[in-house]
């Protein structure tokens, strides 16, 4: 227990020592706020994030809201054995007018040099709705623009208000949109906002629409429901009148459903005027930047460079298929995949469309490449407006001499590794080479397969009936019973194995009968009867040497001797006669290859 | 009732007598003239008269020339003339021929990447196509030739026995057995996917599965150009499919194609 505790002790000494000096590498300072739009009676939360260091921000000031801090928190991460510290203090501003206004930079000094976060830039409205006088709970829909242009950016916002617990609050039925695009803009936020002296917690939902129908068009009611929690009769507990008791778990109160509807919205669409719209108009409606830049200004002839077209803004972005360009002499332009980046920006859905074209020059020279023009619908302005690119020069190298020249130059130490840019996709070409027609080498027909399968199995079946035939015949009947002596001596030999308890007499008896036998398979004579001396000429006759014969002889008739005389029961000497037998059987086998001629049989 | 033995005899029987259809009848034509035809066909191709090019191919094809290049081209002149289903269904019937011709395959992966249908199909065939890895490089021919080698190897071994019988040419005997087994197998596979339960692709833009053989019954399901199915019967100009996820309708006839061979 004492070792664990001064484990623990040992950790918080070297997280708290080693943190701030590991931290301090790359100091930050970061802003965020809960919402970047809001009414006059309403408050923006702050959070200044201090990373890698434990000095304090400068005090906070921000022009136009009145600042109130609500304290700091510090949080000390180990993450992939990485520490990192970070310190949050939290402000509240309140504003004092209506307008667009930048919050920050915030600044930090740390080692003598001062570090600055980021800005941000809110907007302040009038208050946009008051509640009806009294009212607990209700729920509103309010859109920013009732005449909008056909496909411009608007907001429908939907609001929960309460200054009584809900439960199970469930927003059943939302509106079908019908006649427009609707996407979330950002997720639901809750806040507090105070209103003829009651205070109310606001639930928030944005959508984004963009209608796609001219006309008057609907905007259906929002349907809520939630259980109300009221005290039980309206009696006083007493101690007991903290908020945290009015969970219906206590039983000191109860839950009364209710459902709230927000109010139809009517919606008068505008057509975009036909006065002025351009031919190559692709319905973009809002606000909107476009910038055109070269990875490479300079290239050799079949070299290629990125052309990347970037469009930003809000409005239907999302929509635009791509940005075309007009062809340019000597220019070979492959299109990429467009990309799209996703921004909520002053509370509207707008974004980045990236496109990316490789540019090849087939000659050298300098090759201009135009302006790029789009044109855009301004619905602030309701007029159609043009944006273009800066026109760009590519400057173009021979390719020959570009290749002399990268032969001629030292090859650099590491050449950077690029992924390998799909152009194009297609398919590969027709074959059109007379093989083409060539059918298969190899083709089976049923038939021909079925005589290939039945070929082998017939053929192995004559095999098998020949030698049943030829085994039929006694010559071959002798040659059989040779070819199969040795595997029945070494069946029989298998048998004799001497041991310990085995009868002495009985064991030599067997080995004198198996070798007997192996003989006469081998020579395809009877040999159950056969005598030393006559073993030792027929072996003779068979072709085997003098020496071995003798030796086979005298094996025999120590056999003989043993089961005839009175020979003690030795398992050592069993032993060694097996030996001599087993070995005197495989000398035969080798020495003795044919049998004997039938006439040479008794 | 049909005992399982005998039903799997009859089996046997139905794929040896149906394995003659994927030797089609040899040339009736004229070579001369099938060159001709084929060098018209080529030169429409690359003229961009993509009808006229599938066309000429057609007739070759229907003279006798079924072969995997041509059933290739074939598909190319339908992808280019933007009708993906019938490009599937001719890349297809080209790799049913030559299964290792590696343009039929890449043009055929560009193909499905347009086709719309996503189907969750059981990976069960998937992982038998892995462990098979030499189901899909041979072609029926071929399967059948190796396994045709394999049985007569076994045989010879089986009658080399009773002049070397050792231990090695046991195990040999039995290796060379269990290879022609695996390759018997998997040529009865291939057959009856061929022959008994071949695959059929949507050919028209889009299509209605029904419950059944008229225009009045249920839709279950839409598909769309180029997927794939397993074409289980047809009957009265309507074909019963089911898709790799088990579900089951009738199309019709001329909405589909099926990849057998002409």
């Amino acid at each position: 227990m004492r070792y664990c505790a001064l484990c623990a002790y040992a950790l918080i000494l070297a997280v708290c020592t080693i943190a701030p000096s590991l931290a301090s590498d790359d100091p930050a300072i970061t802003a965020i706020v809960d919402r970047d739009r809001i009414a006059l009676d309403e408050y923006i939360v702050l959070k200044l994030s201090v990373e890698g260091t434990r000095e304090e921000p400068a005090p906070v000031e921000v022009p136009n809201f009145t600042i109130r801090s609500r304290g700091s928190s510090s949080q000390i991460s180990i993450v992939n054995g990485a520490m990192s510290a970070k310190i949050e203090y939290t402000y509240l501003l309140y504003p004092q007018k209506t307008g667009v206004f930048t919050i920050g930079p915030f600044s930090l000094k740390h080692r003598g040099r001062s570090i600055r976060s980021n800005t941000i830039s809110v907007t302040v409205t009038q208050t946009e709705q008051q509640p009806a006088q009294g009212a607990e709970i209700f729920v509103t829909a309010l859109i920013d623009n009732d005449h909008p242009f056909l496909h411009q950016h608007i907001v429908c916002t939907f609001q929960f208000w309460r200054s009584v617990q809900v439960a199970n609050a469930n927003l059943t039925d939302q509106p079908s949109f019908e006649g427009f695009v609707s996407e979330d803009l950002g997720k639901p936020v809750e806040y507090q906002k105070v209103v003829n002296g009651r205070s109310y917690t606001v639930t928030e939902i944005k959508k984004a629409l963009f209608p796609v129908t001219a006309g008057v068009l609907e905007i259906t009611p929002f349907t809520l429901q939630c259980d109300v929690v009221v005290s039980k009769g309206g009696r006083r507990r007493g101690l007991l009148q903290d908020p945290f008791f009015n969970d219906p778990f206590f039983g000191f109160t109860e839950t009364a459903p209710k459902t709230l509807r927000t109010a139809p919205i009517q919606v008068t669409v505008r057509s975009l005027p036909l006065d002025g719209r351009p031919a190559d108009f692709k319905n973009l409606v809002g606000t909107y930047s476009l910038s055109a830049s070269l990875s490479k200004p300079s290239v050799a002839v079949g070299e290629s460079t990125t052309l990347t077209l970037t469009l930003s803004g809000t409005g239907n972005i999302k929509n635009l298929p791509g940005i075309e360009m007009p062809p340019v002499d000597n220019l070979k332009m492959y299109d990429d995949k467009p990309s799209f980046e996703q921004k909520t920006i002053h509370g509207k859905i707008g974004g980045t469309l990236t496109v990316k074209k490789a540019l090849v020059p087939l000659a050298a020279g300098n090759i201009r490449i135009p302006p790029v023009v789009l044109h855009y619908f301004d619905p602030d302005e309701g007029t159609y407006k043009q944006m273009a690119t800066e026109p760009l020069q590519l400057t173009v190298a021979p390719a020959a001499a570009e290749q002399t020249a990268v032969v001629a130059a030292p090859r650099p130490a590491a050449s950077v590794k690029q992924d390998i840019a799909v152009l194009g996709r297609d398919i590969m070409p027709i074959h059109t080479a007379p093989e083409a027609l060539r059918r298969p080498a190899f083709r089976l027909r049923a038939m021909s397969a079925a005589i290939l399968f039945c070929l082998p199995i017939a053929l192995f079946a004559v095999l098998l009936l020949a030698r049943r035939l030829r085994a039929a015949s006694p010559d071959d009947a002798r040659a059989t019973r040779a070819r199969k002596a040795f595997d029945a001596f070494k069946t029989e030999l298998r048998a004799l194995k001497p041991n310990p308890r085995q009868d002495a007499s009985q064991f030599y008896q067997r080995a004198s009968k198996t070798f007997r036998d192996f003989i006469g398979d081998k020579l395809g004579i009877p040999g159950a009867a056969m005598t030393a001396r006559e073993l030792h000429s027929v072996l003779r006759e068979a072709g085997a040497d003098d020496t071995v014969a003798a030796e086979a002889s005298r094996l025999l008739e120590s056999f003989d001797t043993a089961i005839f005389g009175s020979v003690s029961h030795d398992p050592a000497a069993m032993k060694q006669a097996y030996a001599s037998l087993e070995r005197m059987g495989r000398l035969l086998d080798r020495t003795l290859k044919k049998p004997r001629r039938r006439e040479a049989a008794p | 009732m049909i005992c399982p033995l005998r039903r799997s005899g009859v089996l046997l029987l139905l794929l040896l007598v149906s394995f003659p259809a994927s030797v089609p009848a040899q040339t009736p034509s004229n070579g001369t003239d099938v060159m001709l035809l084929f060098t018209e066909a080529n030169s429409a191709y690359r003229d961009g008269r993509y009808h006229d090019a599938a066309c000429l191919y057609q007739r070759i094809i229907d003279a006798g020339y079924a072969t995997g290049d041509l059933y290739y081209n074939l598909g190319n002149t339908f992808f280019k003339n933007g009708a993906v289903g019938s490009a599937i269904l001719n890349y297809r019937k080209a790799l049913m021929l030559t299964p290792r011709h590696e343009d039929a395959q890449s043009n055929l992966g560009l193909a499905l990447e347009q086709t719309v249908d996503t189907i969750q199909c059981q990976d069960t065939a998937r992982i038998l196509t892995n462990v098979c890895f030499w189901y899909p490089l041979l072609n029926a021919d071929e399967m059948c030739a190796v396994f045709l080698a394999a049985n007569a190897l076994f045989w010879i071994l089986c009658a080399v026995k009773y002049w070397f019988n050792t231990d090695f040419l046991t195990i040999t005997r039995s290796v060379i057995l269990c290879m022609a087994i695996v390759f018997g197998a998997s040529l009865g596979v291939k057959l009856y996917a061929v022959h008994i339960a071949p695959d059929g692709i949507v050919i028209a833009r889009e299509i209605m599965v029904r419950a059944g053989t008229s225009v009045n019954d249920t839709v279950l399901f839409k598909l769309h150009e180029g997927t794939s199915f397993v074409w289980k019967e047809e009957t009265e100009g309507w074909v019963k499919i089911e898709l790799c996820d088990g579900k089951k309708g009738w199309v019709q006839k001329e909405t589909v194609g099926r990849v057998v061979l002409s």
